[in-house]
């Protein structure tokens, strides 16, 4: 038993470690031959885990192995755009100015349920409304409106609003962050200033966000917002 | 770039061990099947009071060689040649020499497939 709580750490390590080298997305990001790779990892750790028979050097090959293949048909596919459509596929042009693509809808096996119900995890309830909709090759709708539906934005409007920058974690936990405050632009003083006219110390601070402007957002330890 | 060179270095370590796996096992088959090879001929000579000495010594020489064979190989395989080599000493204190005959070749052969388990071939592979 102890021998599992061993191996479970070890290969949990570099399961990690390989997952950290290929750079992973979110499930929902992933192309079909990442989603594969990532899988078989899991699988192939689960092995020596659970059948104390197996070397757990046998894992870590495979996993290893996976992971150098997984990046050469990274690399292969960012090179050549004919392998890219090989190993990932092409995206495909669901609705055209308007029009559905029925014969390309079911090549895709995209039936007219499935596409409603993208569109309406996309906040687009009327079809009609839709100019493009192009099916990516990780299986995500992306959904351009016509221009008649779109929301109106600032250039729209004519409109040149100030540019706030982000707003940066700039204390977490009562831990001044370096990096949040290099990306506000703000200074430690400028952060230690607002603490100070707020009776607050770093200990005292559960998150605090600023952007360049010197917006501030607080929340205290043990406050609900 | 930086994962490329990743994958590279990846590559190099799944040779080393690759490589060690391989030297590892080579090594222990041939220092094994030459005991089991002089067990054999202890049992041709007749001499089985020799041959139940001889096992003892066999079966220290294998318990070395086995930590190291577990790291690449499958245990229970290995605990299989173990558990013929282990029979070695009271077959030949028994003066079983059919049984000792027999345990000398089935660890042989047990050996012999775990060194060809890693040969690259059709079979192997698929």
């Amino acid at each position: 038993m102890l021998v599992t709580i061993l191996r479970t750490a070890i290969l949990y390590v570099f399961v990690i470690l390989g997952l950290r080298i290929m750079g992973k997305r979110q499930i929902g990001d992933m192309q079909p031959n990442e989603l594969v790779i990532t899988i078989l990892i899991s699988e192939i750790a689960a092995i020596p885990i659970q059948d104390i028979n197996q070397p757990v050097v046998n894992g870590i090959i495979a996993i290893f192995m996976l992971v150098v293949l997984e990046i050469l048909i990274s690399f292969l596919s960012m090179k050549s755009v004919k392998a890219r459509q090989v190993i990932n596929g092409k995206s495909a042009v669901i609705v055209k100015d308007g029009q559905l693509d029925q014969k390309l809808m079911k090549r895709m096996r995209v039936t007219v349920a499935d596409l409603m119900e993208v569109l309406r995890i996309q906040n687009v309830f009327h079809i009609d409304q839709v100019a493009y909709a192009i099916l990516e090759t990780n299986g995500q709708l992306s959904v351009l409106l016509k221009p008649e539906y779109q929301t109106a934005t600032a250039a729209d409007l004519d409109k040149h609003p100030a540019d706030d920058g982000i707003p940066a974690l700039v204390i977490n936990d009562g831990r001044l962050l370096k990096e949040g405050l290099a990306l506000s632009g703000a200074s430690e003083e400028a952060v230690e200033q607002i603490l100070k006219s707020q009776r607050l110390t770093y200990k005292q601070v559960f998150l605090m966000t600023m952007d360049k402007t010197g917006k501030h957002y607080i929340v205290r330890k043990g406050m609900e917002t | 770039m930086k994962r490329l060179a990743a994958a590279g270095i990846l590559l190099l370590l799944l040779a080393g061990i690759c490589t060690a796996g391989i030297w590892t096992i080579d090594h222990n088959y041939t220092k094994i099947d030459a005991l089991l090879a002089q067990a054999v001929d202890l049992y041709e000579a007749g001499d089985m009071e020799q041959a139940a000495d001889f096992a003892v010594e066999l079966e220290k020489q294998w318990v070395k060689a086995e930590r190291y064979l577990s790291i690449f190989v499958n245990h229970a395989t290995v605990d299989e040649v173990g558990a013929s080599i282990g029979k070695l000493e009271p077959l030949a204190l028994t003066g079983d020499e059919a049984g000792y005959l027999a345990a000398c070749k089935t660890a042989r052969l047990q050996l012999q497939h775990i060194r060809s388990n890693e040969e690259v071939s059709f079979l192997n592979v698929f």
